[in-house]
């Protein structure tokens, strides 16, 4: 059954409603917040679960023409098949009645009435007709979908023979489950009501039996290996050829006179400048040209029509008329580097933004296409919250001096795959807070590659700030946890906690960070990605978010909060990086990383991202 | 010559044709760019972070009336109207006694609405207007305002920075919405209060962290470094920047009065 329908236009003033039962939670805000707002209209469903923990799919259809939009809520677990179908009556039915400066449409009711009717009518028949096959189908297929949904469940099912019976409607359940995962990429109300509802007495015994084996074979083999590449021994007495082997420690004198960063220089964060791309004039005859074609009867007569003008100024638009803007847009937007998964949603979205808009007298369809996605582009890459780490760090220093004994730092988790440039711009991180007058500490998490400890060493030699260390090979999440206490004897702003790159399918790696991050409850979590990946930029995002989303041992799991964006002074114009990161995880752009000096940390303007994405 | 013009032009296509075309072309991007060029003054933006009410007195000012509910707004919307109390104060009385109004009357001419929506994402369109406006509406939700207040604050700043607002020192009105709500809903004085010290610690923090559209400019700070702790006063002083606060609630209409107020003595007649 439907539970809800209601039609509004675009700037917010609801048209008309009808509640079939009561509706827990605001469904439809949050179908215009995280979904209609948020570039993803190429999708079908939303589903949105209220705090008290009704779950309902929405489905909607856009009316451009008119700006109005037609909602419909459902229960979740009902499969209503009929709901597209209605949507379309009732765009079609209400169009005509709709008048701009009418805010009331009672009369609506029986029309409606008559139409839900008439669609449940059909449904049925249609179910009645061919019944058993269906049935079938649908059970087969929602244990082949649960089959490779989760290794770990299908473990869970093995290992424990009283839950491997499951009955059917446990299995649909998971399928529906595992389909509402698969179509939203990553959500974290979804993740964590599954982490709830994993959280059986089944898959206890399963997780238990899990970190049993995981763990164990990896310390045993990386530990004997290990011991004999020590750098600080534990004895205290370091070994002649450990010694002759390090160079940082013999000579940190040598290291800081010569090269103490020169802190009157200003972290470009602070500087004028911005990223900017030159030829941002050349953005309109580019889009014009892709709308060309070649002509092949009479220039002027072709001229017209290739140019797609509108002169009478009623028309409106259709998909074909969109097609191949549309195509040219994708090439373009892969062009600049953006994922092609991303690619795709996004002119899907502006797609199903355009169709059935009219155009104004003289316009050309590429220009509204253009438009269209240059706003939709602008509202993908602006920040939903501000990342405010200086606000942040002054709160820190307020609550130390309220209460020393409880005043930890400010605490950044610095997080990524490998060699994206972690620990580099957490040194131009730390330079850029230093000048703005916060006392910042370097922990060094990364246990892991050889040389990590050195690197940061000689960075903190430069900027003049204590690094807490704890040598190689251990827990780092406990190494965090200590610097933490240490910085907060100390009396220090900021915490900067650098870990080791890790692979994102890297399970045991990545159950570790999960557990540095729990344990010690940073303020912010940073992925740093480069802006040279492609299409593996969604990958890391979204594996690196359900992993840290599956693994917490909490319920509440701490996500990506932001994105530092790193060697951005070399790709040019090839910025789809950025899109693609930021559609994916939701999370803003903190810090641009461009250049090798401490000085080339920038922030993301917007602004020069969509003309360079569009150039 | 003349196969070189069939072949580029196709046939049927005299000179006079091409000269014709030429005239009615410029023609029309002259009537074009004079009809897309917005109309000047008069507009007063209503704006303020999502569910704070902004839809409801808009359609408030409009009408007089409420609506049936109002959803998130994912577009502006611009009305040029009059206010509703003007219709009704014309339709009561009609001509309207002369000693009754000041001598230009306000309701002679329309004003120029516009509606922004609060979400973060869309919230920036109301810099299509920035040139125009003769005054912003500010909504505050009353009730549900402590767990927002930093959000609100840094919406309020950026307005309150931004260089069209501080060259044109451009009135703003805080309206604290939802005072029907009795006991639940905050007085204006402690969301005065609460703002002006967000706002003082964001004027350190924010002018820190500027770099977009031209670095460190002077604008990015509210008050002159150095200066005391931050209040509307003050900002007054310093900059000419006039804030005036009011308790207002869109869905019963009181108070809206003194939005209506505020609007007329913005773009006045």
């Amino acid at each position: 059954m439907l539970d809800y329908f209601c039609i509004f236009t675009k700037s917010g003033a609801l048209l008309w409603a009808l509640s079939l039962t009561t509706v827990k939670g605001e469904p439809v805000n949050a179908l215009i917040r995280e979904c209609l707002l948020e570039e993803r209209t190429g999708d079908t469903t939303f589903s949105y679960t209220s705090p008290s923990g009704a779950a309902y799919n929405l489905k909607w259809a856009l009316n451009n023409a008119l700006g109005i939009v037609f909602v419909a809520v459902y229960q979740k677990a009902l499969k209503l098949a009929y709901v597209d179908e209605l949507l379309g009556k009732v765009n079609a039915s209400f169009s005509p009645r709709y008048q701009p400066a009418k805010f009331s449409y009672a009369d609506f009711e029986p029309t409606f009435k008559r139409l839900l009717r008439e669609s449940e009518e059909r449904a049925d028949q249609r179910a009645r007709s061919c019944k058993v096959r269906p049935c079938l189908q649908a059970a087969f297929q929602s244990e082949r979908t649960d089959g490779d949904e989760d290794e770990a469940d299908s473990k869970i099912r093995a290992s424990d023979m009283a839950t491997s019976q499951t009955d059917a409607t446990d299995l649909t359940g998971q399928s529906e489950e595992s389909e509402g995962h698969l179509s939203n990429g990553f959500d974290a109300a979804l993740l964590s009501k599954r982490l709830a509802k994993r959280g059986g007495p089944g898959a206890k015994a399963a997780k238990r039996a899990e970190l049993r084996d995981a763990p164990k074979p990896k310390g045993k083999a990386a530990a004997k290996p290990k011991v004999a590449r020590t750098w600080n021994d534990p004895s205290g007495e370091p070994r002649v050829d450990a010694a002759a082997l390090d160079f940082t420690e013999d000579k940190p004198s040598d290291v800081e006179s010569e090269t103490v960063a020169d802190f009157s220089k200003l972290s470009l964060i602070d500087v004028a400048e911005e990223v900017v791309f030159d030829d941002v004039e050349e953005e309109a005859t580019g889009a014009s040209g892709a709308a060309k074609k070649p002509a092949a009867t009479g220039f002027l007569s072709s001229l017209v029509r290739s140019m797609g003008v509108s002169v009478a100024g009623t028309s409106s638009l259709t998909r074909e008329d969109i097609a191949s803007a549309r195509t040219a847009l994708k090439t373009k937007l892969m062009e600049r580097n953006v994922a092609e998964e991303i690619a795709e949603k996004v002119c899907e979205s502006v797609a199903a933004g355009l169709e059935g808009r009219r155009l104004g007298s003289f316009t050309r369809v590429s220009t509204v296409v253009r438009e269209a996605v240059e706003a939709a582009l602008t509202r993908i890459l602006t920040p939903k919250r501000s990342i405010d780490v200086l606000r942040g760090v002054r709160e820190a220093k307020a609550r130390r001096r309220g209460d020393r004994a409880r005043g930890r730092p400010y605490t950044i988790v610095f997080v990524g795959v490998n060699g994206v440039g972690k620990s580099t711009n957490l040194a131009k991180v730390a330079y850029w807070l230093r000048q703005n007058g916060a006392s910042v500490m370097i922990a060094a998490c990364d246990t892991f590659r050889s040389g990590a400890v050195e690197q940061l060493k000689t960075h903190c030699a430069r900027l003049g700030v204590p690094l807490f260390e704890r040598g190689y090979e251990k827990d780092p999440a406990k190494v965090a946890a200590e610097a933490a206490k240490a910085a907060a004897r100390a009396g220090t702003d900021v915490l900067l906690v650098d870990t080791a790159g890790r692979m994102q399918d890297n399970e045991p790696l990545m159950r570790a960070l999960s557990n540095l991050i729990s344990l010690n409850a940073p303020d912010l979590v940073l992925f740093v990605g480069e802006a040279l990946v492609g299409n593996d930029a969604v990958d890391q995002l979204t594996k690196f978010n359900r992993r840290l989303a599956d693994l917490s041992p909490g319920p509440n799991p701490h996500l990506i909060d932001g994105i530092v964006l790193t060697k951005f002074d070399t790709i040019d114009d090839k910025v789809g990086a950025a899109l693609s990161m930021v559609y994916t995880s939701g999370a803003p752009i903190v810090f641009v990383g461009c250049g090798q000096t401490y000085v080339d940390l920038k922030r993301l303007h917007v602004k020069s991202i969509v003309a360079a994405l569009l150039k | 010559m003349e196969e070189a013009w069939h072949s580029l032009f196709g046939s049927g296509v005299q000179p006079f044709h091409i000269a014709f075309t030429i005239l009615a072309v410029i023609g029309l991007i002259f009537i074009i760019s004079v009809a897309r060029s917005r109309p000047n003054g008069r507009n007063i933006l209503i704006l303020g972070p999502t569910g704070s009410g902004k839809t409801t007195l808009f359609h408030r000012l409009q009408y007089g009336s409420t609506l049936n509910g109002t959803v998130a707004s994912m577009e502006p919307r611009e009305v040029t109207t009059n206010l509703a109390s003007d219709k009704a104060s014309a339709r009561a009385s009609s001509p309207p006694p002369a000693e009754l109004l000041s001598p230009q009357s306000p309701a002679a001419r329309p004003v120029n609405l516009v509606d922004i929506p609060g979400h973060p994402r869309v919230r920036d369109t109301w810099l299509a207007w920035e040139k125009s406006a003769q005054g912003i509406v500010f909504l505050v939700d009353a009730v549900d305002f402590l767990p927002h207040k930093s959000a609100i604050a840094e919406q309020l700043y950026d307005v309150l920075t931004h260089p069209s607002v501080v060259g044109r020192r451009l009135p703003i009105l805080l309206v604290c919405n939802k005072s029907d709500m009795g006991v639940k809903a905050h007085s204006v004085d402690f969301i005065r209060k609460r703002l002006e010290k967000e706002l003082d610690l964001l004027q350190t923090t924010r002018s820190a962290l500027e770099d977009v559209g031209g670095g460190r400019a002077a604008s990015t700070r509210l008050l002159p470094p150095g200066a005391q702790a931050f209040t509307l006063a003050a900002l007054q002083a310093a900059t000419g920047i006039e804030v005036g606060t009011a308790s207002a609630s869109a869905q019963e209409g009181d108070g809206v009065g003194l939005v209506e107020a505020f609007v007329r003595r913005c773009a006045p007649a």
